[in-house]
């Protein structure tokens, strides 16, 4: 009986905090809007070119809806949304929907990868500079967060290439490899991009976890765990890193929104067909229905990823009580 | 008391220092001690008399930096801890020496349950299957009086009271049928009643494993219903040491006559005598009590005259088993007498 009330609870906790995500998502719907509504620049002006006539520009303006008022704009496009719709493509005419659709697997691909190896690098590193603080040990380590911080993405990307493609030509320079043709492939193309993103999440979660653990392992339980005979090893990973998860857990959800900026510069970078190309694309060519159904992808995947992360702490600390 | 057994534990000559910014503190000077088989020896003192960092170097558990055990040697059973490896070490510590520590509220993890953190130490210790272990946890459970065992074992620390934590922390050091336990200060965090009962249950498995108990404690009244033995430690240094109801009654330290003398008693504090009035100690240890070159309590004793302040008292045989750090004791056993 206890069991399932409390089961009922979280899933009532589950919903009211879905539920609570709504006025969030509707706030980015109308700042997505507004801000390529204030943006200057006209869409109906790049679509006919440098020769065209008023009329002309005129007619392509009011056929793409543009000589209508914000609200009834926004509204039909949020309409749109509700259905599932986020209108065509200004520039191709295709649903953005499917162009979206189309370039998702590499952007996902790009972001799982990138987040395996920061988390690869970072949780390792962040423990051992914890364990022993002030050794050289921690020092590197965080020397190297500083570095990867404060290094841009792209700089990084073209020294693996030079370094892996180019002097010693063991990885490919650039392009994508769908996993369909195999993972061999699909893994050669992948290694540079993922390690590039990867390391500057890499210094984040690094500092996140050393900071976290420090704190932990200042705790009395961890003389305990000490005092019963448990190996170094034990003891940092068993009984201080899982206290020490929650802050890491966060930091992870607030990092991809700096994800998300690299994914657009990494896949430019190796040349991806992924949704950060197809942003940068559509930025340059004004193509303002992918723009905006780009951004609200990537806001709901936020905005989402956070919700999971909140009621995963449940998972790590039995005393949160959804 | 068993003195014609060999010791199960030995601290000699122990001295350990911690590395600060404004240089090394000896927080342990020149502490020996020894713990037979079935005894409890009480380790007394206030606040930064070493007596929990001298329990801690026992398990060689002195974080170091910034703690350092700079002399002496800890022998459990005629081993000498400094000799073993790590490996060797682990296999010691929750084995033949565990320790209860403090404050039950933070010494538990809090986000693994009782039956997990009792379990990895017979895991550890003695292996044995799943289900074996899960029995052994119960059984240990059960020793130290925690009903419904068997539930109790899958919950979380922050679903048990203080009392019960304390009995988990307990039980855990139990589990694995230690022959020494130090508890440190077991009893401050609890209150009264559940302090009674806890250290009741340890004079209990005293008696019924034959452990050996190193009790470290600030409270004189703990010490008088539970030791049997007691040493009271001063600014890292030992200053009197006999067994407990000689020591109560005659203390030869003016040390301990102060402790004695700030420890409420229900029969005085009930009279109107203005000499009930609760005696304090004046003054704090001074952070250099150690390195002083007279006695380290010579700045709050009465007693105290110019020889005190500039020679340090060796510890004296002053009686069967009783050894007193005072250049006056002698002055002490006829006041007391």
């Amino acid at each position: 009986m206890c069991a399932a009330l409390s089961v009922l609870a979280m899933l009532e906790y589950v919903l009211r905090r879905i539920v609570a995500t709504i006025p969030v998502l509707l706030l980015v719907a109308i700042i997505v809007f507004s801000l390529l509504y204030l943006a200057p620049g006209d869409p109906a002006a790049v679509l006919a070119g440098d020769q065209a006539s008023a009329e002309e520009i005129a007619r392509i303006r009011s056929s793409l809806g543009l000589d209508q008022s914000f609200l009834q704009r926004f509204l039909q496009w949020g309409g749109g949304v509700l259905r599932g719709d986020l209108g065509q493509s200004v520039f191709s005419g295709r649903p953005v929907t499917s162009l979206i659709a189309q370039r998702l697997e590499p952007t996902i691909a790009l972001t799982v990868l990138s987040l395996l190896v920061a988390l690869l690098i970072a949780i390792p590193l962040g423990v051992l500079a914890a364990w022993r603080p002030g050794s050289w040990l921690d020092r590197g380590a965080m020397g190297f967060a500083v570095l990867g911080f404060s290094v841009p993405v792209f700089v990084l990307s073209y020294c693996l290439i030079l370094l892996l493609a180019v002097a010693l030509p063991v990885l490919p320079v650039q392009g994508y490899k769908p996993l369909m043709d195999g993972i061999g492939p699909f893994l050669r193309h992948m290694i540079l991009p993922a390690f590039a993103l990867g390391v500057l999440n890499a210094a984040l979660i690094a500092r996140t976890t050393r900071a976290a653990m420090l704190e932990v392992l200042r705790q009395d339980y961890i003389r305990t765990a000490q005092a019963k005979g448990l190996p170094v090893m034990r003891v940092l990973i068993g009984h201080a890193l899982k206290n020490a998860a929650i802050p890491i857990v966060t930091i992870i959800g607030i990092s991809f929104a700096m994800l998300i900026s690299g994914v657009v510069v990494t896949e430019t970078v190796f040349n991806i067909p992924g949704v950060g190309r197809l942003t940068v694309d559509a930025i340059l060519r004004r193509d303002y229905p992918v723009i905006q159904g780009v951004i609200l992808l990537f806001s709901v995947a936020y905005v989402l990823l956070n919700l999971l992360i909140d009621l995963s702490y449940g998972l790590f600390d039995p005393r949160i009580r959804l | 008391m068993s003195g014609a057994q060999q010791p199960l534990l030995v601290i000699d000559h122990l001295a350990v220092e911690f590395r600060g910014r404004d240089g090394t503190t000896r927080a342990v000077d020149d502490v020996s001690l020894t713990l037979h088989a079935g005894e409890i020896l009480a380790l007394v003192g206030e606040s930064g008399s070493g007596k929990s960092v001298t329990s801690l170097a026992a398990l060689r558990l002195i974080p170091d930096p910034p703690g350092k055990i700079v002399s002496g040697t800890i022998e459990l059973d005629g081993i000498d801890l400094a000799s073993l490896d790590d490996r060797a070490l682990r296999r010691v510590r929750g084995k033949d020496l565990a320790m209860i520590f403090q404050d039950p509220m933070s010494s538990l993890n809090p986000v693994l349950t009782i039956g997990q953190q009792i379990g990895e130490a017979i895991r550890l210790h003695e292996g044995g299957s799943d289900q074996a272990v899960r029995a052994r946890i119960i059984e240990v459970l059960e020793l130290v009086r925690i009903p419904q065992a068997d539930m109790r074992i899958d919950q979380y620390p922050h679903q048990l009271s203080g009392g019960m934590r304390q009995r988990v922390m307990i039980a855990m050091a139990l589990s694995c049928g230690p022959r020494v336990l130090i508890a440190d200060e077991p009893t401050t965090a609890l209150d009264v009643t559940i302090q009674a009962q806890i250290l009741a249950l340890l004079r209990d498995l005293r008696e019924r494993l034959g452990m050996a108990i190193l009790l470290i404690t600030h409270d004189l009244g703990v010490v008088a219903e539970n030791a049997d033995r007691v040493i009271v430690l001063y600014g890292g240094r030992k200053v009197e040491e006999g067994p407990v109801d000689e020591l109560i009654r005659h203390p030869r330290h003016p040390y301990t006559r102060g402790l004695l003398g700030s420890m409420p008693h229900l029969d005085s504090a009930l009279s109107e005598d203005a000499h009930a009035r609760l005696v304090e100690i004046p003054g704090a240890v001074p952070h250099n009590a150690g390195s002083l070159p007279g006695c380290g309590f010579a700045a709050r004793c009465a007693l105290a005259d110019d020889h005190c302040r500039t020679n340090r008292p060796p510890l004296t045989k002053v009686g069967a088993d009783r050894l007193s750090a005072c250049w006056k004791h002698d002055q002490l056993a006829e006041g007391s007498a």
